[in-house]
């Protein structure tokens, strides 16, 4: 039996298409474990957290807003958190892009042995936690008797205090953090940078490009998209700073340091609080991640096929 | 020529310098913390504070290595706990998400892309959105200061699974299909062909998956709250940081071998994961 | 397959095993009632000292009651407490500290009132200014263990007979005394070491209390909670001036220079000699006691200072400590936890001084019987202290039971005069007063208890 070509594309599409779905019982199967893990411990709370922004925490009854509104009006500190994490995240996230940046160009010019151990020691605080970082750091920070007060006494000072004065409480949350994220930072815009092919910059040569001209617009522009999903990420954590404030400041002082997620930690211990207030200010606060996502998500996705 | 030979050397010792004063930076504070454990309650925060303590106290260890703590606390048991959910969790985190990624990298099927989205929008959804929630959850399915509890709700991760099916997508088709022709069953092909070629993103992502439960602060604090025998090692870290903030040796002998562990694992590890960045850093 | 399945094999063994791990149920006597009962984490002696009590109740095996202790650390407790009663398994017995009696307990309906349980004898027992404290909806939800005043005054004799600073005979300390103390310290100490101690952080929002009241006879808002009064009359301001100027003057540290960093146990930092005097709980005198004994010499006890330096006033707020029996209990389980809270606190004087007597008496009785006791017993070296305590003790006011959001927005007036001097006062005041009448005037505010 022969077939005409376009039966013949027909057939083969059939084929091609058992080929694909052959096996979807397996497909299933497989996936079963992930997908009922995922619906039980992430999706079921999710929707239970949702209902129950909108309930009564002592009743159940529906209240509409009120919670959100708990939050706006009663206890003003939740935004002012959201206030403060924006601020300790655009300063972090600035100095982790700069200072990471021009370690990386560092870096790619000390390409031997010692650059290498270098690039392994500086990655060692990325195996560290935030509540590890925060009992370290307390030994330098320390008004009572750490490392900075012994040095102004040394000096004939009087010792300052960076947990319960501002802005100095800013530095004692943002030192542990670019401490904890230095080396990733750097190693991810290293492998940026090793990326960029060298004949961009043997062109540059050849037309006569001096260093700073050949950073601004060779190294600068392919590092677009390193430095774009850096910084998600770096918005992603940073906005649910918790355990760095909680140990250092516990938010003092004035209220300058605490975060949002410090927030609704500290009210999920605080009785007075309904458990259904703290909810909605957690969906306030996954509302906006997601948001900040899926903005940066949708420039990078155009920007990628506009490249393509 | 003898100019740019020059300009080459003094280069390389800027660059030099540059990269010891920043690695002697970031090594600093561990550096400054490691001989505070060995200080007694006058010296850890006495003023001046020195580097090196003047009586070599090492009671701060005996005290770490003996039990009860602090209300039935014990540090060491918590490092062995920690580990062990961690490793469980390693092991069963991977096998769960490269299953899934391994079906939507290779499969067609109904409800494909519904379910992708499914998986995907997880990855938005802060812990703590869903944090009191999920403890409602655990607690009706009776979980509550087990050590299941620690592991299993963390396993599967959005992020891990879109990782890994990035992975596959670079695997040639043809092996697959060729393994089809020679009778194998899709479960069979996974096992044969594609689990033995991802060990560079196995260790990538198992390396983190281990640091994250290693690490994991808030969860276990909020679940495991009466039973210290499975308390976490942040956990204790944590409650010792209140209770001995006056004999801080304790906390800082807890906190070196808190990290000894995953450090280890590091050194084990580095090319792998160095080499990894480049890759999830793309994600 | 095989490495895999080698693998998979321990930890699929693993699973059921750790599965059991956890709901291990420890051992009950046979027919004996389980009480559970949890506790805070206080210092080592008070730990130490229930510790004891707990396993004398369980040797003689009351009412074939045994009870199950758990201790925790401050956070810890709360947490332990809401996973357990979300899971239906609140602990028969519980703490509860009196300010927050009325939330706690009454409000979520956690506890059960004690009339009918406990008997009527013990319940008559409680002192008046007590049972006032924690009486709500014409019912008693919690049995009280003591009172402790939240603000005494601490010094160091030593430091201040090195700047030739006199404490009056009569105890009466005034702001003014206390600038011109700190006036004279000031020269004779060392870099890090400061002269006075003040609660900061959510400390001055509850350990003010006291100051508040002696300035103003009233708290940040009105009685019946309809109105803020922080600009009502002078009194606010007064303590804004007193608070700003110990901090510019440098008398003050500007953060906490105890290890733990709360006023808790300020005390530490004055027997470590990086404070020459502070403001502290009475609980300080059990700790200096028990871990510093060798400075309890040189440690004088007084008063607080005040504008007036008059000692007849309200000087502090009374906190402390009550114990409540779970509505999630059973009735056999709520009879056997009465039961104990009374062999505990209630049945015995001789037995409830006990904790008295290990504590220094630096905690004030919360019954009649057993500040009788207290007063026949006491020891004469300890007297002087005694007195002070109980001075305090019997004039202070309860802890403020309204939102803790206005206590913070006190805190807050109170840091910010001491952290921007340079701003006027009054802008502080007007702050806090703006933002405490938009709390109160919002229509979730909610009403005050009866």
């Amino acid at each position: 039996m022969e077939y005409t070509f376009d039966e013949y594309q027909v057939v083969n599409k059939k084929r091609h298409n058992r080929f694909k779905y052959r096996g979807s019982k397996t497909a299933y199967l497989m996936l079963l474990p992930a997908f009922v893990l995922l619906s039980v411990f992430v999706i079921l709370p999710l929707v239970l957290a949702v209902v129950r922004s909108f309930q009564d925490y002592n009743t159940g009854a529906w209240v509409g807003f009120k919670n959100y509104n708990y939050l706006f009006t009663l206890d003003k500190l939740y935004l002012k958190s959201f206030l403060n994490a924006l601020i300790m995240t655009a300063i972090i996230s600035a100095l982790l892009l700069i200072f990471s940046f021009l370690f990386a160009c560092v870096l790619r010019a000390m390409n031997n042995k010692f650059g290498k151990v270098v690039k392994v020691l500086i990655y060692v605080p990325f195996f560290i936690s935030g509540i590890i970082a925060s009992v370290i750091f307390n030994l330098i920070f320390n008004y009572g008797g750490g490392l900075i007060t012994s040095i102004c006494v040394l000096l004939d000072k009087d010792p300052i205090s960076f947990t319960s004065t501002t802005p100095l409480a800013y530095i004692a949350i943002i030192a542990p953090t670019l401490w904890l994220g230095f080396g990733y930072n750097t190693l991810v815009m290293y492998a940026g940078l090793i990326n960029i092919p060298e004949d961009y910059y043997n062109a540059a040569n050849v037309d006569g490009a001096n260093s700073f001209q050949k950073m601004i617009y060779i190294t600068i522009p392919n590092m677009k998209n390193y430095t774009v999903l850096l910084v998600i990420n770096m918005v992603t954590a940073y906005m649910q700073m918790m355990e760095i404030p909680m140990m250092m400041t516990g938010g003092a002082p004035l209220d300058t340091t605490l975060t949002p997620v410090l927030y609704l930690f500290n009210s999920f211990r605080d009785p007075s609080r309904p458990d259904n207030v703290t909810i909605a200010g957690a969906i306030i606060l996954m509302l906006l991640i997601m948001a900040v996502n899926i903005v940066v998500f949708k420039t990078l996705r155009t920007k990628r096929s506009e490249d393509a | 020529m003898r100019n740019v030979n020059v300009r080459k050397l003094v280069k390389t010792i800027v660059f030099t310098l540059i990269c010891l004063i920043v690695a002697a930076i970031i090594l600093f504070p561990i550096i400054w913390m490691l001989p505070a454990a060995f200080k007694n309650k006058a010296e850890i925060w006495a003023i001046p504070n020195e580097w090196l303590p003047k009586v070599f106290y090492t009671k701060n260890f005996e005290k770490i290595f003996t039990s009860n703590l602090v209300n039935d606390y014990n540090f060491i048991s918590s490092i062995g706990s920690t580990f062990l959910v961690s490793v469980i969790a390693v092991v069963l985190s991977l096998l769960v998400n490269m299953f899934a990624a391994y079906v939507f990298a290779n499969f067609e099927f109904r409800g494909k892309n519904f379910l992708w989205y499914y998986f995907l929008i997880t990855m938005f959804i802060p812990g703590i959105t869903i944090l009191l929630t999920s403890i409602r959850v655990v607690s009706v399915l009776q979980m509550t200061d087990t050590l299941l509890v620690l592991i299993i709700p963390g396993l599967v991760s959005a992020y891990n699974i879109f990782f890994f099916r990035q992975f596959y997508y670079g695997i040639p088709r043809s092996l697959e299909e060729a393994a089809i022709i020679d009778g194998c069953s899709r479960f069979k092909i996974f096992f044969k062909v594609f689990l033995p070629m991802s060990v560079t993103p196995m260790v990538i992502i198992g390396v983190s998956v281990f640091m994250g439960y290693w690490n994991s602060f808030m969860w276990p604090t909020l679940t495991i709250v009466n039973n210290s025998e499975i308390a976490q090692v942040m956990q204790v870290i944590r409650i010792l940081n209140s209770t001995y903030s006056g004999e801080y040796g304790i906390v800082i002998a807890a906190t070196i071998l808190s990290i000894i562990i995953p450090l280890t694992l590091f050194i084990i590890f580095q090319k792998k994961i160095i080499a990894g960045i480049a890759v999830s850093g793309l994600k | 397959m095989k490495k895999v399945l080698k693998m998979l094999l321990p930890a699929l063994i693993a699973i059921p095993l750790l599965a059991s791990c956890g709901s291990k149920k420890e051992q009950e006597e046979p027919g004996a009632t389980v009480v559970t009962m949890y506790l805070r984490n206080f210092e080592e002696w008070s730990n130490n000292y229930m510790n004891s009590r707990v396993s004398e109740f369980n040797s003689n095996m009351t009412d074939g009651i045994q009870l199950r202790v758990k201790f925790f650390e401050d956070e810890a407790y709360t947490d332990a407490y809401k996973v357990a009663k979300e899971q239906g398994q609140a602990p028969d017995i519980f703490m509860c500290s009196y300010g927050n009696i009325f939330n706690d307990l009454v409000e979520t309906g956690d506890a059960v009132q004690l009339e009918g349980l406990i008997k009527q004898e013990y319940l008559d027992d409680i002192k008046d200014n007590v049972k006032d404290m924690m009486t709500y909806r014409g019912h008693l939800w919690s049995y009280p263990q003591l009172t402790e005043p939240s603000t005494l005054f601490y010094y160091s004799k030593s430091a201040l007979a090195r700047a030739n600073v006199t404490v009056p005979e009569d105890g009466k300390l005034t702001w003014d005394w206390l600038y011109d103390a700190c006036a004279k310290v000031k020269p004779t100490l060392k870099r890090a070491q400061y002269c006075v101690g003040i609660p900061i952080g959510s400390a001055a929002g509850w350990a003010t209390y006291g100051m508040q009241y002696n300035l103003t006879n009233g708290l940040a808002i009105s009685e019946d909670w309809k109105q803020c009064l922080v600009t009502a009359d002078s009194g606010y301001k007064d303590l804004c001036e007193f608070w700003q100027k110990l901090y510019i003057n440098g008398y003050v540290p500007q953060g906490a220079v105890s290890p733990k960093g709360s006023y808790n146990d300020i005390i530490e930092a004055l027997t470590m000699n990086k404070l020459a005097m502070t403001f502290g709980g009475s609980w300080s005198i059990a700790e200096i006691m028990h871990t510093y004994p060798e400075k309890a010499s040189d440690i004088g006890v007084a008063v607080i200072p005040t504008k007036s330096g008059d000692t007849s006033k309200v000087t502090a707020s009374n906190g402390g400590w009550t114990y409540a029996i779970s509505s999630q209990s059973d009735t056999a389980h709520r009879e056997a936890a009465a039961k104990v809270i009374e062999w505990f606190f209630a049945e015995s004087a001789e037995r409830t001084a006990g904790y008295f007597q290990a504590a220094y008496y630096s905690k004030a009785a919360a019954t009649k019987s057993v500040a009788n006791y207290i007063s026949e017993h006491v020891t004469p070296s300890m007297k002087e202290w005694v007195d002070v305590i109980d001075g305090v003790a019997s004039k202070a006011i309860p802890e403020a039971i309204y939102p803790w959001s206005i206590a913070c927005a006190v805190t807050n007036m109170l840091e910010t005069v001491a952290l921007n001097p340079e701003a006027p006062i009054i802008n502080a005041i007007n702050a806090c007063y703006s933002s405490i009448s938009e709390i109160i005037n919002s229509p979730d505010f909610p009403k005050k208890p009866e």
